[in-house]
């Protein structure tokens, strides 16, 4: 296992494991070994050779759980040092770079000494990094994913004035990664100083002469990350209950996949399948409360298996149906409070970032009644996950998933093709949606658009359970007017319900003499602004209803999901029942 | 980037010490460093041993047609890069004489290279001059090393004036006592009665020393080679002061 792991990481091709001095440092990946001092003798030309010194580093990688900075072609590498010599504060040096290597920003924070590294994008000082992770991180936690223990040694080639003007160095050591160590094979390092290229060009060409080594092209740490995929691919979970990074393939679990023809009980067996898991791997980050997108994803994935149950319960054996729904139901109720208060504290952050140092300062007792307020919603909330009741549920579920289930293809409806039975699932809804909404007039009380949004998320889920069925050109102009809308709906909820609750928290906090005049007359202002907002959005709503009911959207949806079927439909996706 | 320079129009206060230390300091405790050699004896280029010569000169770089980058050397020191004096530096009065608003030259020479570095330390030559207006204009602070001497210390008021009559605002005067020795009464007595006049000296004093006169024989910083000196604590002590100034 570990020398297949260790063969893969030898045939990688590495242009530079850290380019801390300049882009053009030359790299060598030297077979077999030569020691330092031996290259350095060979190559030196008329400079001397100064005694190698040596050092090691302690370098974390990281990224977040979905592995955003990944695919947005970053990393990010953290190394903390002590200030000074037994000192009780730490440097910790944050560097992003692109996979080239090429710096993009770096950042450097002052922690007493064992603190941990910063995990959210607020914790960063302001600045560069700050500003480049913002809108990719967003809310996500930025967790370690690697560890690398590297061995430095390097050797200085001085002129005749003792100046140094090229350095050599060899980097080797090991990458850890949930607690499972690679060998990260020697790299020798032509490092040029800036301004003395030229020695720098003539050392590394005497290298290829003399050793006849081709300089690398690769970035190891390219490498490094597939190797560290391959390892967090054991399901280390179950080890040390730390929860891994998400890969690519949980992502798209989220979004449940099924071939067009399959039947529709085995479909929705598959779909219910998918969504559950889901909501499992998602469970230890909700218990960890690594970041918001934990709980978020897991009620998502509970909506879009109420959705299933509720549109298509047909196709359900008819024993799982009552307790499925039930149960569902109740873990949607018990993960909200947390969820609530999450948006409130992502909403409050973001507020606080957009007013002034003094503003935000005013608000931060807010802040602090919000934390306590989740932090006690959260203790009730792992009760719930933690109950005989969630165990059971989840046994119970497996159970009616499980292959050799009985009653998914009993009945006609649950051999029909999938896509014939959501389509017209999703046309009743549509056109229940679209006269729901006709009704609406702009003093029509806001429990009527709260109605139409909830109709419109179940509308949306449907669609998602076919999606990757259906043309994707015929989907996305229907699929943006629906979050148009649901974004104007959304808002008209959100924010009365933001408003009330800043009402609630100034009183709660007022009651338990938390909350200066100051602290309360903002939050006043802000529920004010909230408030405006709102009122703005309820008026938008016509505007954005209209495109999403109008004939010629009608027509199009009836074309695109039609239950009718289609003979020549492509067939995409797996067959995976 | 902050631009800071070590300036006085009297030679041999010290100004060279100081650039060179302090860039050092910072650049060891993290900040990215360029310090640019303006005297063209080159001393500062001597301390980091690098070859105070530039192909095409103090003409390229004033009329801008030379890439500053080009210019740059990486010093032995991490973080720590410098622009070599140029002997043909001599000629920059008459240069920058030549040039439209000559005075804001310099900044805007300097401009490109604020994503770069933290810290630019313009080390002067002791002159009054064109020089020293487009150092008025580019730097953030002047760094003024001052000898207890009553001559100093009037050559320190001429550069207040100086400082109001040319509205130069924007300039921050951060004077500090260099070369202090405590035995003589006189050096005592200014450094102590200083403050009251100009509460904006700094409170570190960098003393005496012969290690700083050791710098010319090991050719680096003191924090190089001799850290653990009374004469290198000062100059860290210098620079978190320095830090607190202009943030
Ligand atoms: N604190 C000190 N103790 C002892 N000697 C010092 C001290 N500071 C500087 N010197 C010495 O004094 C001489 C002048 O110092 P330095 O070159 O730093 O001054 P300067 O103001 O840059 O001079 P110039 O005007 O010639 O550029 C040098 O030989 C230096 O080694
Ligand atoms: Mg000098």
């Amino acid at each position: 296992m570990t020398g297949q792991r260790n063969a893969a990481l030898n045939g990688l091709n590495a242009r530079s494991i850290q380019t801390y001095l300049a882009a053009a440092t030359i790299e060598f990946a030297p077979s077999p070994p030569v020691d330092l001092a031996q290259i350095a003798e060979q190559a030196r030309g008329a400079l001397q050779v100064a005694p190698a010194i040596r050092s090691s580093r302690l370098v974390t990688l990281m990224d977040t759980p979905d592995q955003r900075l990944d695919r947005a072609g970053l990393r990010l590498e953290a190394e903390s040092f002590p200030r000074a010599k037994r000192s009780k504060t730490s440097v910790i040096n944050l560097k992003l770079r692109d996979l080239t290597g090429q710096d993009r920003a770096e950042t450097s924070l002052e922690r007493p000494s064992a603190s941990p590294l910063p995990r959210f994008c607020d914790d960063l000082p302001e600045g560069p990094l700050q500003d480049l992770l913002r809108p990719i991180v967003e809310m996500r936690a930025l967790l370690t994913w690697a560890t690398l223990r590297l061995k430095d040694s390097q050797i200085a080639l001085r002129d005749r004035n003792g100046k140094i003007r090229v350095r050599l160095s060899q980097v080797s050591g090991e990458i850890e990664v949930n607690g499972v160590r690679s060998q990260i094979p020697a790299r020798v390092r032509v490092d040029p100083l800036k301004g003395y290229g030229a020695n720098a060009d003539a050392v590394a060409g005497r290298i290829r002469r003399d050793f006849g080594w081709a300089a690398c092209e690769e970035d190891l740490m390219v490498g490094l990350r597939r190797i560290g995929m391959a390892v967090e691919a054991v399901p280390l979970m179950q080890v040390n209950r730390k929860p891994r990074l998400i890969t690519d393939a949980d992502m798209e679990d989220t979004e449940p996949k099924v071939a067009l023809e399959t039947p529709a009980g085995p479909a929705m067996r598959h779909i219910l399948g998918q969504l559950l898991d889901t909501i499992e791997s998602r469970r230890d980050g909700v218990i960890a409360d690594i970041d918001s997108e934990f709980l978020h994803e897991f009620r998502v994935a509970i909506r879009r298996s109420r959705t299933a149950l509720q549109q298509l319960g047909d196709v359900l054996p008819a024993q799982a149906q009552a307790r499925m729904r039930e149960d569902y139901r109740w873990l949607g109720a018990v993960t909200g409070p947390t969820r609530d208060l999450d948006v409130h504290i992502l909403a409050l952050q973001a507020q606080i970032r957009s007013v002034s140092p003094e503003q935000a300062r005013i608000l931060e007792p807010l802040g602090t009644h919000l934390k306590d307020s989740k932090a006690r919603a959260h203790r009730t909330l792992l009760k719930d996950l933690n109950s005989t009741r969630y165990n059971a549920f989840i046994t119970c579920c497996r159970t009616f998933l499980a292959a050799d289930a009985q009653g998914w293809s009993d009945t006609d409806i649950k051999r029909h093709p999938i896509s014939s039975v959501v389509g017209k699932q999703i046309e009743r809804v549509y056109r229940k949606a679209v006269r729901q909404g006709a009704r609406i007039g702009p003093d029509t009380e806001a429990e009527a658009l709260h109605d139409l949004r909830k109709k419109l998320k179940k509308l949306r889920y449907l669609i998602e359970f076919i999606r990757y069925l259906v043309p994707k050109d015929r989907i996305r102009p229907f699929l943006k007017k629906l979050k148009t809308l649901q974004q104007v709906l959304g808002d008209v909820q959100d924010l009365e319900i933001q408003t009330e609750a800043l009402h609630r928290f100034g009183h709660e906090m007022a009651q338990a003499g938390k909350a200066n005049p100051d602290t309360l007359m903002a939050i006043g202002a802000w529920a004010e602004d909230l408030n405006r907002k709102r009122a703005a959005a309820r008026v938008r709503f016509a505007e954005v209803f209209e495109p999403f009911a109008d004939r010629e959207t009608a027509r199009a949806f009836r074309a695109t999901f039609s239950p009718k079927p289609r003979p020549q439909a492509p067939h995409v996706g797996e067959t995976a029942v | 980037m902050k631009i800071l320079a070590s300036y006085n129009i009297k030679g041999g206060v010290g100004k060279t010490a100081t650039a060179v230390n302090l860039a050092h300091v910072a650049a060891a405790q993290g900040a990215r460093v360029l310090v640019v050699d303006l005297d063209p004896q080159g001393a500062a280029s001597f301390y980091f041993r690098v070859k105070p010569k530039i192909k095409g000169g103090g003409k390229g770089l004033v009329t801008g047609k030379h890439d500053l980058e080009d210019l740059i050397k990486g010093t032995d020191h991490d973080r720590l890069d410098l622009i070599p004096a140029d002997f043909s530096f001599r000629n920059l009065d008459l240069l920058l004489d030549a040039e439209k608003k000559s005075e804001k030259r310099l900044r805007k020479l300097l401009r490109p290279l604020s994503g770069t570095y933290d810290i630019c330390m313009l080390d002067c030559p002791p002159s009054v001059s064109l020089v020293s207006e487009a150092v008025f204009h580019a730097a953030d602070a002047l760094l003024v090393p001052l000898i207890p001497t009553t001559l100093s210390i009037r050559t320190y008021e001429q550069l207040v004036a100086f400082r109001k009559d040319e509205k130069l605002k924007d300039l921050k005067l951060l004077p500090f006592f260099s070369m202090v020795d405590r035995r003589k009464a006189m050096h005592r007595e200014i450094v102590e009665g200083f403050p009251d006049r100009h509460p904006e000296v700094l409170s570190t004093q960098i003393p005496y020393a012969s290690v700083v006169e050791r710098m010319g024989v090991e050719r680096a910083p003191l924090g190089a080679f001799a850290p653990r000196t009374a004469a290198a604590a000062a100059y860290e002590t210098l620079w978190a002061d320095v830090r607190k100034r202009v943030g």
